[in-house]
C-alpha cells in the first residue's frame, strides 16, 4: 500500500494536490514559485520605495531602517511559534500513525522476554534480551482460540558492505507443518496450509487475516503481512532503504556473517525500521550468531481485537517468564508520551510568548524614548495621539507577525525533518498549532506594545523644539 | 487672527511651581511677521507651543481664527494644525528614514488619501526650493541649509494660514539663513502670518514688529515698520 501523502498548506495555496487513487501527492514547484513571487511583489508594494507613501507606510520605513533592533523579540516569538508548530505537527504525524497501527496490528500480541520496555512495535526485537524458541511450539500445542499466526523473531547486529545493521531471523510458515508433523500432534484442521497456523477465532466477525493465495508466493508481502510462507535457508530479504543504500539488487549474494546469503527479494518500504534490516531463516541466523535456539519476540498475530484482551491471560499463564502485551498497550505508551510532548510544548510556547512579550515591550518602550522629537514633530504636524499610538501597535504587531511567519517556517521544517526520522512517518501539519500559534504571536505583540503606544500617545508634542 | 488673552504658564516642579511665561497679551494679524526675541530659557518656546495649540496654558485664552484653541478637543486640535498651522524648527526635525520627497509628503498623509498627488505637490515644492536632484536623498545625506529648505516645502504643503518658527535660523550658514527669511517675507506678502523666535539681531530687525522675552515677562511688543512695508 503506497503511502498517503498530505498536501498540507500547499494545497491551501492551490499548487499541491492528491493524485486521485494513487494516494500520492503532487507538488507544483512552477506555480508555488509563481506564489512565492506574487506574494513578494505585494510586500514590495507595501514596503517599496517607487509608490507614493502612506501614513501607515512610516512603520515599515522605520523598521527598515535598522530591522537588527527588533530582531531579539522577532526571534523570540519565532522561537515559541516553531516550538508549538513543531511538536503539535510531530505529534499529529505520531496520532497518525498510532492510528494506523491500531487498525492495522491491533489484534496483535506480543511475548517478550521478562523486562524489556517497548515503545515501538516496529522494533519489539531491539532490546537484546531473549526467550528460549521452544515457546513458539508451546504456543501452537496450546491451541489457543485467537492465535492465527505466530511471528517469532531473532536480530543480532552485522555489517553489509560496510554499513551496520540488522540481520533478522524469521520463520516461515512451512515451518510449522514441519514443527507439527514432527511432534506428531495433530495440531491444527486440515486446512493448515489454506488459512492459518493456529486457530481462528469462531465469534469474530468481518476480517480475516487469511493469507491471500498470491502472497504465499510473493516473498514481498511481508512488508504488509509480517510473515513469509517460505523462506530458504541461504535466502536473504532486505529492506528498501538498505538495498538502496548499498545498491543490493535481487538475485545478488551478500556476504553476512562469514556466510553467502542469496537475496531472494527487496521488500517495499514501509516507513518502519524494517527498511534498514536483512532477514534471513530463524534457523540460520541462529547458526551464523551461534545463538542456540532464542528469540527475541514472538509476534502473535490475530485478526480480531475482541480475541485480543482474552488470549493475554491465556498466555501469560502459558508462558509465566513472558512479558505479553498487546498493541494497544505499546500504543498507550506513545499516547501517553504525546500527551506529555503535547503539554510540553504549550508551556514552553507560553513560556517564550512571555519572554517574547516582555522583549516586544521593552524594544517599543525603547523605540518610543529614543523616537520622542520625532513623534512630538508628528503630533506638531497634525499628527493625533492615536495616529502615533497606531505606529507603535502596528510596527509591534508586525514584529508578531513576522516573527509568527518565521516560527511558523521554522517549525514545519523542523518537523518534516526530524518527524520522519523520529516516528517513521510522513509529518503532516498541524494546522490548530499553525493558527493558535500566529494569534498568540499576534496578540502577545498587540497586549505588550500596549503600554509603550500608550506612552506614545501621551508624549509631550512641546518635545519637538528641544534641540537635536 | 490670532487673538492672545493674557496667558500664563507654570510648570510644575517638585512640589513648587515654575512659572515660564507670566501673563501676556498680544494679537497677530494676517500678513504679519512677528519676531520675538530673548535669552535662552525665557519662555519663548513655551509661548510657541501654546501658540501652536500644543500647550495649554495655566490661564487666558488663544483665540485662533475665531476658534479658542484649548476649548476644541484634541484630535480637532491635530485636525487645525494639520490644516492650518505649520511649524519650522531650530534642527529641522525632518524623519530621518524618509526621503525629502517623502517628509514634504508627510503632513498631508494625516488626513488626506489622494497619495499620487500628494507625491507631485511634495515634488513640486521641492523642485521650486530648488531641491529637484535631491528628492529622494534622506536628512542625513543633505547639507543643513538643504534640509531646512526641506522643511520649508513641509511646512508650506499644508498651505498654513500661520506659520510658527523656533529659531529656523539657528544652524544656517548665512546664505541659507537670508533665503529662510526672504521665503517666510514672501509668505506674508502672500497673507501668511509668521511667529518667528530669534536671537539674531539682523532676522529681528527685519520683521514687521518684535516681542522681547526676558525671564518669563514679555515687553510691548515694537512695531519696526508696517506690515508689507518690508
Ligand atoms: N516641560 C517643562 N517642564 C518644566 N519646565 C519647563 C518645561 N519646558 C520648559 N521649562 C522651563 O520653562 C522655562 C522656559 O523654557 P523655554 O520656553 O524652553 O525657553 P526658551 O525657548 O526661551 O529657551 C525654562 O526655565 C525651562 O526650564
Ligand atoms: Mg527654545
Amino acid at each position: 500500500m503506497p503511502k498517503e501523502q498530505t498536501c498540507g498548506i500547499w494545497k491551501a495555496l492551490g499548487t499541491c494536490w492528491n493524485e486521485p487513487g494513487t494516494g500520492s501527492r503532487i507538488l507544483d514547484t512552477k506555480s508555488v514559485l509563481t506564489r512565492l513571487v506574487m506574494v513578494s511583489r505585494t510586500i514590495e508594494m507595501v514596503l517599496g520605495e517607487g509608490v507614493p507613501m502612506s501614513f501607515h507606510s512610516l512603520v515599515w520605513k522605520e523598521m527598515r531602517r535598522r530591522p537588527v533592533h527588533s530582531l531579539t523579540a522577532l526571534l523570540i516569538v519565532a522561537l515559541g511559534v516553531s516550538a508549538l508548530v513543531a511538536v503539535e505537527s510531530v505529534i499529529t504525524s505520531s496520532e497518525q500513525n498510532v492510528a494506523s497501527q491500531m487498525q492495522q496490528l491491533g489484534a496483535n500480541i506480543l511475548i517478550l522476554p521478562e523486562g524489556v520496555t517497548l515503545q515501538d512495535y516496529h522494533a519489539a526485537d531491539a532490546h537484546g534480551k531473549s526467550l528460549p524458541e521452544e515457546y513458539v511450539t508451546r504456543i501452537m500445542l496450546a491451541q489457543l482460540v485467537g492465535v492465527e499466526e505466530l511471528a517469532p523473531k531473532l536480530s543480532v547486529p552485522v555489517e553489509v558492505g560496510g554499513a551496520s545493521t540488522m540481520l533478522t531471523g524469521i520463520l516461515p510458515r512451512t515451518e510449522f507443518y514441519k514443527k507439527s508433523a514432527w511432534q506428531s500432534v495433530d495440531l491444527l484442521t486440515a486446512d493448515l496450509g489454506e488459512s492459518a497456523v493456529g486457530r481462528k477465532h469462531e465469534g469474530c466477525g468481518g476480517r480475516s487475516c487469511q493469507i491471500a493465495t498470491a502472497d504465499k508466493t510473493d516473498i514481498g508481502s511481508y512488508a504488509t503481512t509480517r510473515i513469509v510462507h517460505e523462506l530458504d535457508m541461504n535466502a536473504a530479504l532486505i529492506g528498501a532503504d538498505l538495498a538502496k543504500s548499498q545498491h543490493i539488487k535481487q538475485g545478488q549474494t551478500i556476504q553476512i556473517l562469514g556466510a553467502r546469503l542469496k537475496v531472494a527479494g527487496v521488500l517495499p518500504a514501509t516507513g518502519t525500521s524494517d527498511d534498514g534490516r536483512v532477514l534471513a531463516h530463524l534457523h540460520r541466523v541462529q547458526e551464523l550468531a551461534d545463538t542456540g535456539p532464542i528469540v527475541n519476540v514472538i509476534e502473535v498475530m490475530g485478526c480480531c481485537e475482541e480475541a485480543a484482551g482474552g488470549l493475554v491471560g491465556e498466555l501469560d499463564e502459558l508462558l509465566p517468564d513472558a512479558r505479553v502485551v498487546t498493541i494497544a498497550h505499546i500504543v498507550q505508551t506513545q499516547v501517553t508520551v504525546n500527551r506529555l510532548m503535547n503539554q510540553l510544548s504549550y508551556v514552553i510556547f507560553g513560556i517564550l510568548m512571555l519572554i517574547g512579550g516582555a522583549s516586544i515591550a521593552s524594544v517599543m518602550f525603547a523605540n518610543v524614548a529614543e523616537r520622542k522629537r520625532e513623534l512630538g514633530t508628528l503630533m506638531a504636524l497634525g499628527a493625533t495621539p492615536s495616529m502615533v499610538s497606531r505606529l507603535i501597535l502596528m510596527k509591534a504587531s508586525a514584529v508578531g507577525l513576522i516573527g509568527g511567519i518565521c516560527g511558523m517556517g521554522l517549525g514545519l521544517a523542523a518537523a518534516f525533518a526530524i518527524g520522519p526520522q523520529l516516528l517513521g512517518v510522513a509529518t503532516s501539519v498541524s494546522l490548530n498549532a499553525v493558527i493558535i500559534g500566529m494569534i498568540a504571536a499576534l496578540t502577545v505583540a498587540l497586549v505588550a506594545s500596549y503600554p509603550p503606544a500608550r506612552k506614545a500617545a501621551h508624549l509631550d508634542p512641546c518635545l519637538c523644539f528641544q534641540d537635536a | 487672527m490670532l487673538r492672545i488673552e493674557s496667558i500664563h504658564k507654570d510648570y510644575p516642579r517638585g512640589r513648587s511651581v515654575v512659572r515660564a511665561l507670566h501673563p501676556t497679551s498680544m494679537t497677530a494679524s494676517k500678513g504679519e511677521l512677528i519676531a520675538i526675541v530673548g535669552p535662552s530659557g525665557s519662555g519663548k518656546s513655551t509661548l510657541l507651543s501654546m501658540i501652536g495649540g500644543m500647550l495649554s496654558p495655566t490661564s487666558g485664552r488663544i483665540v485662533f481664527e475665531g476658534k479658542s484653541l484649548y476649548e476644541i478637543s484634541v484630535t480637532q486640535r491635530s485636525r487645525l494644525r494639520n490644516d492650518q498651522i505649520g511649524f519650522l524648527f531650530q534642527s529641522f526635525n525632518l524623519v530621518p528614514y524618509l526621503t525629502a520627497v517623502e517628509n514634504v509628503q508627510l503632513p498631508m498623509t494625516f488626513y488626506g488619501s489622494d497619495r499620487v498627488s500628494q507625491r507631485n505637490e511634495a515634488r513640486r515644492l521641492l523642485e521650486e526650493f530648488g531641491l529637484a536632484g535631491r528628492l529622494d536623498h534622506k536628512p542625513t545625506e543633505l547639507s543643513a541649509g538643504q534640509q531646512q529648505r526641506v522643511a520649508l516645502a513641509r511646512t508650506l504643503a499644508i498651505r498654513p494660514n500661520l506659520i510658527l518658527a523656533d529659531e529656523p535660523t539657528g544652524n544656517l550658514d548665512p546664505e541659507s539663513r537670508d533665503m529662510v527669511i526672504r521665503t517666510l517675507h514672501d509668505l506674508c506678502d502672500e497673507g501668511r502670518t509668521t511667529i518667528l523666535v530669534t536671537h539674531d539681531e539682523t532676522v529681528s530687525a527685519s520683521a514687521h514688529r518684535v516681542l522681547r522675552i526676558r525671564e518669563g515677562h514679555t515687553s510691548a511688543a515694537s512695531p519696526n515698520r508696517s506690515c508689507g512695508a518690508a
